[in-house]
């Protein structure tokens, strides 16, 4: 009877470690298994550290989510949402590395859009992990960052001569922006006695515009400007230019004004005023193509001011010219559609007008514009492709292309103006149009990259030029890179006959 | 008068009267002398007829003296027999199983189908001809098990015919041989009608006999032959149209709504030229412009055979002609032949074939893309005012694309050609002793090409010009011929052994002869001019001989004991002059042995299978198709640019780069198969396992850049590669007859994986050009001809999932892309989408081929239909992009609300898109990958043969056909079958939709009449 119990007892054992072995098993297998199929180990939430949690940023600019991440079972995924920002993302971690991470450093770039104009953002940030156990985390993001340095829309040139008079004076002239607020303006210019290193408060505006003048001792000698804006955020901007004080210097370089205020002046990326031809010591011819009866142009040696030295028509008389800013009258040209070749003296003060018609002017295009004569492979003619040509930033077949003008046959422009942001560098020639990419047909570049000036011709093949054109190629492959200044549209026109171009700020 | 005609009537009744008797007889089985019980007896073309009593006897009455009676029973084979006034008529009729002992054309010799040990299929003549078509191989498909045949539109284009799959990049066409000789692999030359059978020979075990030319498969094909009697006569004709889907363009308001949003969506002024807010009314529908709503299709074939116990022939005259969809462009053939056999005694016999042609085309232009593509507000002609002298010049230029106009193509097409050919055949047979036969065979192929072109000169636009006419002709010659020799000795011993012994010596000479010239500058397009003489300048000439031999030796012998297992061992050795000395000869052998388990006496008892074999092969078969002078290195004349003046020179320089030490490229391949015949041989089923591996495939390598030859891609011939094909056949094939209903279904199965183990080791051979990218990737280890790109994974449908599209930390994947655009996938997840991230999105070769044929017989009317599908095939769809409207492109009618347009719009056509920034129709990717399946109503056809008779066994069917008459599938391009004939049938480009000629539906009335 013993035996028989305790035969019972090992069997009702058995029975038990049986049943919990199966139990076991079976909650191994099924009972504690996610959605993924990856077992939980402390079946705890996801822990999420945001490195921040505000974020001050701008427009156009990008904002980083940061923060690590960390779940024993396994982080399967991570989701950023903000339905103003159109952010919905989701981070499929098992996906990316085919397994579920314990930890995850989160850094997550996102860009704001230019034209964006809400103040404030929270972006959700929710983790979760194999179990489908979740946290979440919102972030502000407020649009109140400063990122911009002050800019100088307006600032004296590089160089500027003051000629000696009875009263030496310059007009010291900028106008500086900011994206968020100028903080105070520093002027400094060494060696004028009397004028003391000037701090100017800008009372947090976001424009700030300064003339004043500055009058000089009477005899030769350089002074150093510098002008040094600074915004709330401590960013700052310097300008600094040369004043030379002397008598009438022979100008390296001379511009042909056809503007009226100082405004225009600067209201271009290049090409405003217009570099004219030094023929000889204080020598210059400009060829000028008039469109409009009655304009009105002057020459400069600087390019962002009148001031201070102004070639004009001398008020008292005028058949000589002055250099007096103040007095100067402008040369008016009164003949429209036609080119104008204007030669002067500045230490003789002469000068001297003639025209000639748009169809005398030549220039180096070797096709008729639009015609179908461009040889594709430059073997005689077996394949002919539309001959056009235009502001090209790539290649050859991505050429936008120029509108040849009505009336002129040298004058193109692109039809659409250019939406250009500030600081942006651009890059480009000018160039024909080719399917197939070819480069060596006609071409402009510029004399210099940054400060763009002449657009000189550059076909290097004799039979890629018009054979009236004689002029060689002067400038050298350079591609046209200046900086813009100022966020607008502009609008490019170019004369092939004088190799010059201008990008003036239009209003669309 | 009336008296006269009374007289007459009462003649006639009583003629009448006379010749209707009553035939009588007993029906007995062949096999057991057993009467047949229900045998059904009926007179041929009418629905007179009885059945058999449980004695086998019979009687019809009302049997007109010179009917025929058709004697049939399940499982028996069909008799006709002629009454001939008799009035008792004993039958005795030979059970199916004797089909068996049909004799089926094997290399250099017959056997009967009972012995066969190999995997042959056979196709009658009748099954060719119930298809119009101009190449005898269209006529095939679905109909053997095994052969891929995908046929193309358009007059004489060849179809792509694949045996079990692909081994080699090597043209990968089967050896046609006809009557013996050697043809080449296209037989557009040939006349369906003269064709008695073809054999397809499937596996190497029976290929091997044709050693170096076999490893694609070899069809055998036999033309008609003279039977001793009388003369018989056969004329038939089908005369039918074929027609095209017109695809339905954009008419052109919607095209100048599509290619204005196209730069409103960029932000863009529209550069439109012509009048806006146009009205459909003026629009011009390019598609009925130059093609035409029908083609007509044309065959005759004129046939007499017959002969006496000395001499046999049959001589036939056929003539098929298929014009183009469009204006131009045609293929008609003439085809003679003649073939006589005369047997002195009994040990001499000669015969003589000769079949001559003359075949003539017209090259059939290509415009359906521009057709489809031309813009629609776009008169065909300028303005009246504008026209000038020279007509081709007064069509209008394209106003809103570069598609040249496809009227003015189409009017200055103007090619064509002309060929004369011949085929002798004779030979002579000797049988010195009893079962020894001596044959020689010499057989001669001649033919003479030319062709002519003009290009005339035409100003429409400066980009739609031509500035000086053009003209050439080229004349080719081919001449091949081929001498076969064989012995053939059969021996039966000890009653139960059966010895056939072959031996044989063959050799061979193809050879082409080319010249062509050409000039410039003719005074005018004038047709009296199109002379080459008259052209002025840029004068060319060129010519060349080019041939190859091959002299081979070959013995075979088969064996088996008592019928029961099979035993059958071949070897061919092959010379070549296509390879170098040393590597000339290459040696193929093949075995195969089969079991017929039928013929076992543990089988005797049972009645479930009349026929059960089990079969297995292996051989090596040879593959030399590569050019002539790949062993030789070569010169040829080039130019280079010297001095400081740079001055054009010309030189001469390597151009090609031989090899020395090439030889075959070998296929070996084993075979296991089973063929049934069940339920009183009313069901047939033949299943066949197989595998065909390539070893030193022929592959032009690049060539290693330190050699310093000249061409930087200079390639060379080398044996590298190697490629395997593995796939199953199953047949199945019912026979029945219910009352006076007899029909037949059949359905074959096949599946095959062609896969590359090896190309050259250079990396992955890259195909299918599309917009300086490849659609195919062939690499080593993979199936062949797979499209390989993105994966186009939906539609962006708001900014948020364009914004969502990034990797892991936020960098932007398709940074041009818009709402509307596609999604393409970034597989390796770094954010940027490039090469890596391309993938296999595609394959075009199927996993399943289907083909289902049934045959009808009820009294006079018979009925059959043809269905051949492919299933599992990828195409790679670049019509589709018609719906981008790039270039200025036309659109598919409809486009605009197919388009994406918002969210929810669209999830696989994106948005109008004059910059197409994201490159949605520029990139290799899924977006133009449809599942290209299809199931095609091949032929259907009902025939009725008139039960009168116009004197003597004259017999009259008449017949409608409709071939291609519907397809079912989801692919939404012109035609499924087309792109799977590849460029230029290469296999490892294939499955492209560049809209090449569709396959036409067709519609014939037939007429068969035998007198």
């Amino acid at each position: 009877m013993k035996k028989k119990t305790s035969f019972k007892k090992r069997k009702i054992l058995f029975v038990l470690l049986g049943s919990l072995f199966v139990l076991s098993l079976s909650a191994w297998i099924t009972g504690c298994k996610d959605d993924h199929g990856y077992p939980d180990v402390d079946g705890l939430s996801p822990v999420l550290t945001l490195k921040s949690d505000h974020i001050q940023t701008a427009a156009g600019r990008s904002i980083t989510i940061e923060g690590v991440i960390s779940d024993k079972d396994g982080i399967s995924a991570i989701k950023l949402e903000c339905p103003e920002l159109n952010l919905d993302k989701t981070i499929d971690v098992i996906e990316i590395y085919e397994k579920p991470l314990e930890t995850y450093e989160l850094n997550y770039k996102f860009n704001m859009k230019r034209d964006e104009i809400r103040e404030s953002f929270t972006i959700k940030v929710t983790v979760f992990d194999v179990g489908n156990r979740s946290v979440s985390q919102d972030m502000l993001v407020t649009m109140d960052g400063d990122f911009e340095n002050p800019i100088f829309t307006l600032s004296p040139d590089k160089n500027v001569t003051v000629l000696i008079k009875s009263e030496t004076k310059f007009n010291l002239r900028f106008s500086i922006s900011d994206d968020r607020a100028l903080d105070y303006l520093m002027i400094e210019i060494p060696g004028i006695e009397g004028f003391e290193p000037l701090r100017l408060d800008a009372k947090g505006e976001n424009k700030f515009e300064f003339m004043q003048k500055i009058i000089l001792p009477n005899k030769a000698q350089e002074y150093n400007v510098t002008v040094t804006a600074t915004d709330k955020s401590g960013k700052q901007s310097i300008v600094k230019s040369v004043i030379s004080v002397s008598e009438m210097p022979d100008f390296e370089k001379m511009y042909l004004a056809d503007v009226a205020t100082t405004e225009e002046l600067n209201n271009d990326v290049f090409g405003v005023p217009m570099r004219i031809e030094r023929t000889g010591a204080y020598q210059y011819k400009a060829n000028y193509y008039c469109q409009k009866a009655g304009t009105e142009i002057f020459f400069l040696p600087q390019k962002s001011d009148f001031s201070p030295i102004c070639f004009g028509l001398d008020p008292e008389d005028n058949s000589k010219l002055t250099d007096d800013p103040e007095s100067a009258k402008p040369i008016v040209l009164e003949q429209a559609n036609i080119y104008y070749e204007i030669t002067f003296d500045t230490r003789k003060s002469t000068y001297n007008i003639k025209t000639y018609s748009i169809a005398e002017a030549i220039d180096p295009i070797p096709h008729k514009y639009g015609s179908t004569n461009l040889d594709t492979w430059g073997d005689g003619g077996s394949w002919l492709q539309e001959f056009y040509f235009g502001y090209m930033t790539s290649k050859p077949s991505q050429v936008q292309r120029f509108t040849q003008d009505n009336t002129n046959s040298h004058l193109f422009y692109l039809e659409e103006p250019l939406p250009l942001e500030a600081g942006t560098q651009m890059n480009f020639v000018i160039h024909n149009w080719h399917s197939d990419n070819w480069w060596n047909y006609c071409t402009w570049r510029v004399d210099n990259s940054t400060d763009p000036e002449i657009f000189g011709y550059y076909g290097k093949d004799a039979k890629y030029t018009n054979p009236a054109w004689t002029k060689p190629d002067h400038v050298g492959d350079n591609w046209a890179k200046p900086t813009v200044n100022v966020t607008g549209n502009y609008k490019l026109i170019f004369d092939a006959h004088l190799e010059r171009a201008k990008l003036v700020r239009v209003t669309k | 008068m009336k008296k006269q005609i009374l007289l007459l009537c009462f003649a006639l009744i009583s003629l009448y009267t006379q010749a209707q008797i009553t035939v009588k007889g007993v029906v007995t089985s062949a096999t057991d002398n057993e009467p047949v019980i229900g045998a059904t007896i009926i007179v041929k073309g009418s629905g007179n007829g009885t059945i058999t009593d449980l004695n086998g006897n019979y009687a019809l009455s009302n049997v007109s003296g010179d009917a025929i009676l058709v004697f049939s029973s399940i499982g028996f084979k069909s008799q006709e027999i002629p009454v001939s006034n008799r009035t008792t008529i004993d039958v005795i009729l030979k059970e199916a199983n004797e089909l068996l002992d049909e004799l089926v054309v094997i290399g250099y010799g017959a056997v009967k189908r009972s012995d066969l040990t190999s995997s042959i299929s056979t196709v009658k003549g009748e099954q060719i001809t119930e298809v119009t078509v101009g190449n005898a191989m269209d006529a095939l498909q679905g109909k053997v098990n095994g052969v891929q045949v995908t046929s193309g539109g358009g007059p004489g284009t060849q179809p792509k015919v694949l045996i079990r799959g692909v081994t080699t990049v090597n043209n990968s066409d089967p050896l046609y041989v006809v009557d013996g000789m050697p043809v080449g692999t296209n037989i557009n030359f040939l006349n369906s009608s003269d064709i008695e059978s073809m054999e397809v020979l499937k596996d190497a075990s029976a290929a091997a006999i044709y050693g170096t030319r076999g490893s694609n498969g070899v069809i055998l094909i036999t033309t008609k032959k003279g039977v001793s009697g009388e003369a018989r006569f056969n004329f038939s004709s089908s005369l039918g149209f074929q027609t095209l889907s017109n695809p339905n363009m954009a008419k052109a308001s919607e095209y100048e709504q599509v290619f204005k949003a196209r730069y409103i969506n960029d932000d863009r002024t529209p550069m439109w030229k012509g009048n806006d807010n146009i009205t459909d009314a003026e629009s011009i529908d390019w598609w009925n412009q130059v093609v035409n709503k029908t083609a007509l299709i044309q065959n005759y074939a004129f046939n007499v055979s017959g002969g006496s116990d000395k001499l046999i022939y049959n001589l036939s005259l056929g003539y098929f002609r298929n014009n183009s969809q469009y204006d131009v462009g045609y293929w008609d053939k003439i085809n003679v032949r003649l073939n006589t056999e005369y047997t002195f005694n009994r040990y001499v016999k000669m015969g003589f074939d000769i079949a001559p042609r003359v075949e003539s085309w017209d090259d059939t232009p290509n415009l359906f893309s521009s057709a489809m593509g031309m813009d629609p507000t776009t008169p065909v002609f300028k303005p009246e005012e504008e026209w000038v002298d020279n007509g081709y010049s007064n069509y209008e230029r394209s106003r809103n694309n570069q598609t040249h106009n496809p009227a003015g193509s189409l009017a200055r097409q103007n090619a064509h050609s002309r060929e004369y050919g011949v085929i002798l055949n004779p030979y002579l047979q000797l049988t010195p002793i009893e079962n020894l036969t001596l044959r020689t065979q010499f057989g001669a192929n001649a033919h003479i090409r030319r062709s002519d072109s003009f290009a005339p000169q035409f100003f429409i636009d400066a980009l739609e010009q031509k500035a000086l006419n053009e003209i050439s002709r080229e004349m080719k010659e081919w001449l091949d011929w081929n001498w076969t020799n064989t012995a053939n000795y059969r021996i039966t011993f000890a009653d139960k052994h059966n010895l056939n012994a072959m031996l044989g010596f063959t050799a061979e000479r193809f050879a082409e002869y080319q010249i062509k010239a050409s000039r410039e500058k003719i005074p005018n397009n004038s047709e009296i001019l199109r002379e080459v003489n008259a052209g002025t300048q840029n004068q060319k000439g060129e010519g060349k001989t080019s041939y190859n031999t091959l002299v081979s030796y070959l013995s075979r012998i088969m064996y088996n004991y008592d019928n029961r297992y099979y035993l059958t061992a071949s070897l061919r050795a092959d010379g070549s002059s296509k390879f170098p000395k040393g590597n000339k000869y290459g040696i193929f052998p093949s075995l195969s042995a089969a079991w017929r388990l039928t013929s076992e006496s543990f089988m005797e008892d049972q009645e479930f299978f009349s026929n059960l074999k089990i079969r297995g092969g292996w051989g090596r078969v040879g593959n030399q198709n590569i050019e002539n002078s790949a062993p030789l290195t070569l010169l040829s004349q080039s130019d280079y640019v010297f001095g400081l003046t740079p001055a054009r020179v010309t030189g001469t320089s390597i151009s090609s780069v031989g090899n020395t030490m090439l030889k075959w490229e070998t296929v070996e391949d084993w075979n296991i198969g089973v063929d049934m015949s069940l339920l009183n041989a009313r069901m047939d089923v033949t299943f066949d396992i197989y595998q065909k591996k390539s070893m030193d495939m022929l592959y032009k390598k690049q060539n290693i850049y330190a050699v310093g030859y000249p061409d930087w891609n200079s390639q060379i011939w080398m044996n590298i590669g190697s490629m395997k094909a593995s796939g199953w056949e199953l047949g199945l094939n019912w026979n029945d007859k219910v009352s006076d209903i007899s029909y037949n279904v059949g359905v074959n199965l096949s599946a095959v994986k062609n896969k590359a183990i090896k190309f050259s080791g250079d990396g992955a051979v890259l195909t299918g050009e599309f917009n300086q990218d490849k659609i195919i990737r062939n690499e080593d280890g993979g199936e062949i001809s797979r499209f390989y790109g993105y994966i186009a994974d939906g539609l962006f449908q708001n900014q948020r999932e364009v914004n969502a599209h990034t990797d892991e930390h936020g960098t932007i994947i398709q940074e041009h892309a818009k709402p509307g655009d596609i999604r393409f996938k970034d597989l390796n997840h770094d954010g940027v989408l490039n090469e890596k991230d391309k993938t296999w999105i595609g394959n075009p070769y199927p996993d399943l081929m289907l083909g289902f044929n049934v045959g009808l017989n009820y009294k006079n009317i018979d009925f059959r239909a043809n269905f051949y599908g492919t299933f599992g095939n990828d195409i790679f769809n670049k019509s589709k992009g018609l719906y981008g409207g790039t270039g200025g492109s036309n659109v598919y009618a409809g486009t605009l609300s197919k388009v994406w347009t918002g969210e929810g719009t669209s999830n696989d056509i994106p948005r109008l898109s004059v910059n197409d920034m994201n490159q949605n129709y520029t990139r290799v990717s899924s977006f133009y990958v449809e599942d290209g399946s299809y199931m095609r109503c091949k032929l259907l056809q009902i025939g009725y043969t008139l039960p009168y008779k116009f004197g003597g066994n004259t017999e009259l069917r008449l017949s409608f056909s409709a071939q291609n008459l519907f397809t079912i599938t989801g692919y939404s391009g012109m035609d499924p079958e087309r792109p799977q004939i590849g460029n230029d049938g290469s296999v490892i480009e294939t499955g492209i939709d560049g809209i090449a000629y569709p396959n036409p539906r067709t519609f014939l009335l037939g007429i068969d009449f035998k007198f």
